[in-house]
């Protein structure tokens, strides 16, 4: 190839990575929705969880405290902001308790009580009760309330519409309320509940939302003092990404400029600099551009996590710069570096290859982007690289210090295997609290949030929405039916303390069969009207005052029965919607459960009720189980990958001590890591996972390079000064990275820079003889 | 002639508007009332009550006893024809009925109710602003005979109850009448203790 078509090709190829960089801004499907990282939902309970996850209300709801001024002022704040969010557009639901029951709820219920009510008719509607009733009721309307009470004692003189709103609201705890809305206990912060239409993962959306909240909150308050805060599933997530955003942002900046500056100091050379960065670019742009292509799409944790493990192409450039021997031409040093450089991609590759088979479509998009990464760094390594080092000075002159290294390592051959006894005998020890298994503890949100969520929480008295019965059936009717067929027996559960209380939909809409059977019980007109008059034969009531509710029962014999739709704009509709849907092609009633739940006696219930349209759904359980899952599966095809790696360096160097000596420092290294991340206290979790994937990679680089058959001493000496100055440049990038508040990134951070040193320590003990430690070098 | 006429028009008109000016100088209002209300520390009245409406066959009669305590505590104890006792302290509300069983309210979390009680309890303790927060307040009448006219400001409140009525001699209250919407009715006739 003549030179001026290498340069040719080498403008090229930074002008397609130009416009792939632009295609990728352009044209790139980045999804944060952690949601679709998980498998195609396998069971129906994942499928369930998952749909909970992504829409379930607990997911977008907004808690909101105003506080910092008197009550009556902040009891004002709150009325305006939930009448202003009301009247947006970007609101299901928003509360203050500012009304008793909304007009519509109360209106609802009283037109509907007798198709609602649970009570049995023919008790409610005897002489005899009629008669106690009417005693009881005359000494409330002779009461103060006797004006207050009245219209709708005369429509519902038993009171069925009042005993609902009460069994209602019985299982749910409400807060106090002082001027008419919710306080906190202590009558300092103001409290509000917002449900926002926006998905949970619909970041940019759910930032808005905030915004709006803040700007009108400032606003309505003018000049006064008070303070609001929000809290919330969306408020974590759009925080957490704020907060990586700008960590990110800070972090690249700080460990790109101390790379740098390193780079200067030992090549002297900004154009070698310059350039050290094309490689590693074009594996994360073209890796980026092409699982978008496949996959329709590219999930920001595989952005993250890929250019993570593919970090190790740094190394690249560093080798070919660093091997270049006195007047050697750039071309010739790559070519002979090019064999142990591709079989080290090579491994490396094929140890993540296996995770593009994983059920997850996130594992699978991680393994292709960092195959595609990795070849993609290494070829313009190849291709790319002398072209442009032509213009640099022509050899990197060996350290002194290198040497001394060296010296300094061989002797402690026997600390690879001895780490190794060490670290699985620990590791045999702490078996028991090797893994986070509680992803809330992964939660980047700062613990300021985290506090005023408790709080809030706390002072709201919210239930706790994570455990729930999952009832399914084929039609609305039947799924209803069969909720309604399990109230007694989750009455007795309540009764016997498994549970504080439920929740169902059934009690907002029966089915039409129990609509029915209530509608026939009710008494007949003359039957009532001879009912009333024998009750009210010794009152003082008259019985022409009745003559609404006499009218009433009569309607609700025949009215038409409740249907969804007569429910949409009551706040039960709300409560229903989330409680009753439709899922494929069958219908869910979820039943959340109140409380302390002793949960093995509700699954031990469940099962002697063996109904297979009946579950118990713990989300936050299961939320922990998929995500636990993705990190086991990562580790099953990472160790398949080994075994591959195995297979391809025996078939390579046809030598198990060979072999051996370059596998042992990398065994080595990750149970070393692993340990020492215990023992500073962390448990592994999927992002240890990721760190270890990318130390890996470098331990392969770094063993593969040390074993390198070459020629003379001095080459020895620039494959090691290659080596500490790849190191050095990882532990640069990533330690920095440890700082990081975001305890994914500082993860990651501690894990690669750990491993790097040691892979970098424990390798050099194992290089052969020959290396030699000769006086002399040039 | 004229000017002799004139000057006996003159002279009238002025007595008048002297004597005019003295019974007007203390002035005795709403504000009076209010501060004069506030100065009471504690008070028992027997009641009365009578109760029209549509609903019954004949007007039912209470008999019981008033209390009041400043700043905050109001009683309503009914003897006949049964018992019970509505007591407000602070906040709350606690209800008692015949045989001793009792419940209590956080008034805060029903507006219309917290309005009806601060009816008798602001007026009782003098506090106009009160009053105001939850009525439109009319004041009628003189230090010896004067009628205050509350009209409920509550939405809900509106709906039951058209007007209260208290009437009073000094800071005594005579009789407190709760008209409703559907032609209910209560008298409540007070007799200070």
């Amino acid at each position: 190839m003549s030179k001026s078509l290498e340069k040719v090709i080498a403008i090229l190829w930074l002008l397609v990575l130009a416009a792939s960089c632009v295609l990728f801004l352009k044209q790139a499907n980045v999804v944060t929705d952690m949601t679709s990282l998980m498998p195609g939902a396998t069971s129906p309970t994942d499928k369930l969880m998952l749909q909970q996850l992504r829409q379930g209300p607990a997911s977008r709801m907004l808690i909101i405290g105003i506080s910092g001024s008197n009550p009556g002022q902040l009891a004002g704040f709150s009325t305006e902001l939930t009448e202003y969010l009301r009247s947006s557009d970007h609101f299901v639901y928003v509360n203050n308790g500012g009304e008793e029951a909304s007009n519509k709820d109360r209106e609802f219920v009283m037109s509907n009580r007798y198709l609602l009510s649970p009570a049995d008719s023919s008790s409610i509607f005897s002489v005899a009760a009629l008669k106690a009733k009417m005693q009881q009721q005359l000494q409330v309307l002779a009461s103060p309330l006797g004006a207050l009470t009245r219209s709708d004692f005369v429509r519902d003189p038993t009171g069925e519409a009042l005993r609902l709103l009460q069994l209602w609201s019985s299982g749910l705890q409400q807060p106090e309320k002082q001027y008419g809305v919710w306080f906190s206990a202590d009558g300092k912060r103001a409290l509000m509940i917002a449900e926002s239409k926006a998905a949970a993962f619909d970041l940019d959306r759910q930032e808005t939302v905030l915004a709006i909240i803040q700007k009108k909150f400032d606003s309505i308050k003018g000049k006064n003092k008070a303070t609001l805060i929000v809290s919330g599933p969306p408020v974590f997530a759009v925080d957490a990404r704020r907060t990586i955003r700008k960590e990110v942002m800070w972090l690249t900046l700080i460990s790109s400029s101390l790379v740098l500056v390193f780079l200067l100091f030992v090549y002297r050379s900004p154009v070698l600099v310059l350039i050290a960065g094309i490689p590693l670019f074009s594996g994360i742009i073209i890796a980026a551009l092409f699982v978008n292509t496949v996959f329709g799409q590219i999930h920001g944790i595989t952005l993250a996590f890929g250019i993570t493990i593919i970090g190790v192409a740094v190394d690249y450039p560093i080798h070919l710069f660093t091997h270049r021997a006195p007047g050697e031409s750039a071309r010739v040093t790559m070519r002979r570096i090019w064999p142990t450089m591709l079989l080290a991609v090579v491994t490396t590759a094929v140890g993540y290859s296996a995770m593009i088979l994983s059920g997850f479509a996130g594992l699978a998009q991680l393994g292709v982007f960092a195959i595609v990464g990795l070849l993609t760094a290494a070829l313009t390594t190849y291709s790319i690289l002398p072209v442009f080092m032509n213009y640099s000075r022509a050899h990197v002159p060996v350290y002194g210090g290198v040497v001394s290294f060296m010296a300094l390592m061989r002797p402690l051959r026997w600390l690879p295997l001895l780490l190794i006894v060490l670290s699985s005998v620990t590791l045999l020890f702490m078996q028991e609290r090797l893994w986070e298994n509680d992803i809330a503890n992964l939660n980047p949100a700062s613990k300021s949030l985290k506090k005023n969520d408790k709080l809030l929480r706390q002072e709201l008295k919210v239930a706790d929405v994570a455990r729930m019965l999952v009832v399914e059936a084929d039609s609305l009717q039947s799924v209803l039916q069969k909720s309604e067929r399990l109230v007694p027996e989750l009455d007795r559960l309540v009764g016997e303390k498994v549970m504080d209380g439920y929740d169902h939909a059934a009690r907002y809409l029966p089915s039409e069969q129990q609509q029915q059977q209530r509608q026939q019980a009710l008494p007949g007109a003359r039957e009532l009207r001879t009912t009333m008059y024998l009750a009210l034969q010794d009152t003082l009531f008259r019985q022409s005052g009745f003559s609404q509710f006499i009218r009433e029962v009569q309607a609700s014999k025949t009215q038409p029965l409740i249907t969804l739709k007569d429910l949409d704009n009551t706040s039960m509709g709300l409560r229903l919607r989330s409680l009753l849907f439709r899922q494929d092609k069958h219908w869910v009633s979820l039943i959340p459960l109140h409380g302390n739940i002793k949960t093995d006696r509700l699954q031990a219930w469940v099962t002697t009720m063996s109904d297979p349209g009946l579950r118990f759904l713990d989300l936050k359980e299961a939320s922990n189980r998929i995500i636990n899952h993705y990190r086991d599966e990562a580790l099953w095809y990472v160790a398949i990958g080994a075994v591959v790696i195995l297979v391809l360096l025996l078939l390579r160097f046809r030598s198990i001590v060979m072999v051996t000596r370059i596998l042992l420092p990398i065994v080595a290294a990750e149970l070393t890591v692993v340990v020492v991340l215990l023992l500073l206290g962390f448990k592994l979790s999927v992002f240890h996972l990721v760190g270890l994937l990318l130390v890996m990679g470098i331990g392969l680089d770094y063993s593969l390079f040390f074993n390198r058959e070459h020629g003379d001493v001095s080459e020895g000496h620039r494959t090691t000064q290659s080596l500490i100055i790849c190191s050095v440049t990882t532990i640069l990038v990533f330690g920095v990275l440890a700082f990081s508040q975001t305890p994914v990134l500082s993860t990651i951070g501690l894990t690669a820079s750990i491993g790097s040193l040691l892979c970098l320590l424990l390798s050099a003990t194992m290089v052969r003889k020959s290396w030699g430690y000769a006086p002399t070098f040039s | 002639m004229i000017k002799k006429n004139f000057v006996a028009v003159f002279i009238i008109v002025n007595i008048f508007v002297a004597y005019a000016h003295a019974a007007e100088k203390p002035q005795w209002g709403l504000q009076a009332l209010m501060d004069q209300l506030a100065q009471v520390e504690t008070s028992r009245a027997k009641f009365v009550e009578v109760k029209y409406d549509p609903l019954l066959k004949r007007p039912l009669y209470l008999k019981g006893i008033l209390k009041y305590q400043a700043p905050d505590y109001i009683r309503k104890e009914t003897y006949k024809p049964f018992y019970n006792q509505f007591a407000v302290q602070g906040n709350s509300l606690t209800i008692t009925r015949e045989g001793g069983k009792s419940r209590t309210i956080r008034m805060q979390k029903y507006p219309s109710l917290w309005a009806f009680v601060e009816a008798f309890r602001a007026t009782l303790r003098g506090d106009l602003k009160k009053l105001q927060r939850f009525y439109t307040v009319t004041f009628q009448g003189t230090e010896k005979r004067w009628t205050l006219r509350l009209d409920p400001l509550n939405r809900r409140m509106k709906k039951k109850v058209r007007q209260i009525k208290i009437t009073g001699r000094n800071a005594k209250i005579k009789s407190i009448e709760i008209i409703g919407m559907h032609g209910d009715r209560s008298l409540m006739t007070i007799v200070q203790l």
